[in-house]
């Protein structure tokens, strides 16, 4: 089954990711979902999807109370990000999902209604935890249209979704990258297929840059810390994107 | 009760076991605690040290228990909210079958194969919800012979000379956590029994 593990703590403001199922099936891809707590208030990015809905709600019962979580983000619409939202919803019908304007009537197929959803415009918006402030960060093309990753300032954790995503053989499954040049062999692939828009990626990298943080925390794959935030930045600004479209 | 509300009653569930994991751990920090004020007040603490390594005991099979427990509720949140997948899932096959006779007939063996699995579900979930039962039930039955202790405790307090008004405090603390615990014990049979039903 997944496990929640703590990824950073500081009194009640806590990040944590729940990862690395040995017992899902081989055809569905790896997934993180991170549960961000604040004052005992908590909030899930990308909660997953519908198949493995039962494994990321037993890890995060284990160490948090899921009833505490009152919103959801999506950075997007894909099904493993978000094709759990009915059961999520089943279980506490208050919920609230964050997410972009343009997915506002394509998502409520996997479950909501029209009180579900909060819009974020294409600037991005503030989402609020309590009294902790949290950045929807615009990421739009990296790879869906309407994309979002969303920063916290105070952890300065960013989580990335698909971006900085790698998909990682059994044997080098870490939770963080140790090994930079060894990793970043399992994201060029990913990175060249998924992210479609050259001018985009650039957008990103020179926003990202500039922006204080310690952690990158992505939706496949492992998390980057310290140096190797910036190293990833670097990798993907120098990165040719949208290898489906002959050169 | 409908499947949302059940997946709600058993994270409810987990979570009292976590409370009562958390007193149990304290209970168990309180008879060390118990046991060194009886070594260090000598042989005049005798039946206190005894006492309180009856309670170290206890406390020690009682953290087993709850592990079991622990283990129970996380395979149970893990099976109820596969459930409730597979009945989501159901219940668009059975809205698709509604649709016509003909829809009916082209869906009868997958909704057959669905309800098979329902309700192998259904007889896993209800052997587990027996098995916490039994443990709960275990669980408090050792609570009572753990208050009976914490009991015997403050009364060998009594004997224990200068040390006497320590360690009448410690056995106050172990009893107040015991009774504590065994009223959480208690409520926690209570809800395990009406998830039964």
């Amino acid at each position: 089954m997944k496990r929640l593990q703590y990824i950073f703590e500081e009194g009640r403001h806590k990040w944590a990711a729940v990862a690395r199922d040995p017992e899902k099936p081989g055809y569905l891809i790896d997934t993180n979902e991170y549960l961000i707590v604040n004052q005992g208030e908590g909030l899930l990015t990308d909660p997953g999807g519908s198949e493995i809905f039962h494994a990321v709600f037993a890890a995060i019962s284990a160490e948090f109370d899921p009833g505490r979580i009152s919103a959801l983000f999506a950075s997007h619409q894909d099904p493993d990000i978000i094709s759990s939202l009915a059961l999520w919803l089943d279980f506490n019908p208050e919920l609230k999902c964050h997410m972009s304007w343009l997915w506002n009537s394509f998502v409520p197929h996997f479950g909501g209604n029209d009180t579900t959803f909060v819009d974020i415009p294409d600037e991005g918006s503030e989402i609020a935890l309590g009294n902790l402030s949290l950045q929807a960060v615009p990421a739009h093309y990296l790879h869906s249209s309407g994309n979002f990753h969303l920063h916290d300032p105070k952890a300065k954790i960013l989580f990335c979704g698909d971006v900085a995503a790698a998909l990682l053989p059994e044997g080098e499954d870490g939770l963080f990258v140790r090994h930079f040049d060894g990793h970043i062999r399992h994201a060029r692939g990913f990175h060249r297929r998924w992210m479609g828009s050259n001018a985009a990626k650039r957008d990103w990298c020179e926003r990202v840059a500039k922006m204080d943080i310690d952690m990158l925390c992505p939706q496949h794959g492992a998390i980057y810390q310290g140096d190797n935030v910036m190293r990833f930045i670097n990798w993907f600004d120098e990165l040719e994107v949208g290898a489906a479209i002959a050169a | 009760m409908n499947d949302g509300m059940q997946l709600s009653r058993t994270v409810r569930i987990n979570e009292e076991i976590k409370q009562v994991v958390r007193i149990s751990a304290g209970i168990n920090l309180m008879a060390i605690n118990a046991m060194l004020v009886a070594k260090r007040s000598g042989e005049r603490s005798c039946g206190y040290g005894v006492v309180s390594g009856e309670l170290r005991s206890f406390s020690g099979r009682l953290e087993i228990i709850m592990l079991e427990t622990s283990n129970l509720i996380s395979r149970m949140i893990g099976d109820v909210a596969s459930f409730l997948n597979q009945k989501r899932s159901m219940a668009r096959l059975d809205r698709a079958s509604g649709m016509s006779e003909i829809t009916a007939g082209l869906l009868e063996d997958a909704m057959g194969r669905k309800r098979r699995a329902l309700s192998g579900m259904q007889n896993r979930m209800r052997e587990l919800g027996d098995r916490l039962g039994l443990h709960s039930e275990t669980a408090l039955r050792h609570c009572q012979s753990g208050v009976a202790l914490s009991r015997s405790a403050k009364i060998e307090s009594v004997y224990g000379g200068e040390m006497a008004g320590i360690l009448e405090q410690v056995s106050v603390e172990v009893e107040t956590q015991m009774l504590e615990l065994f009223e959480r014990l208690k409520s926690l049979s209570a809800d395990v029994r009406a998830w039964q039903a």
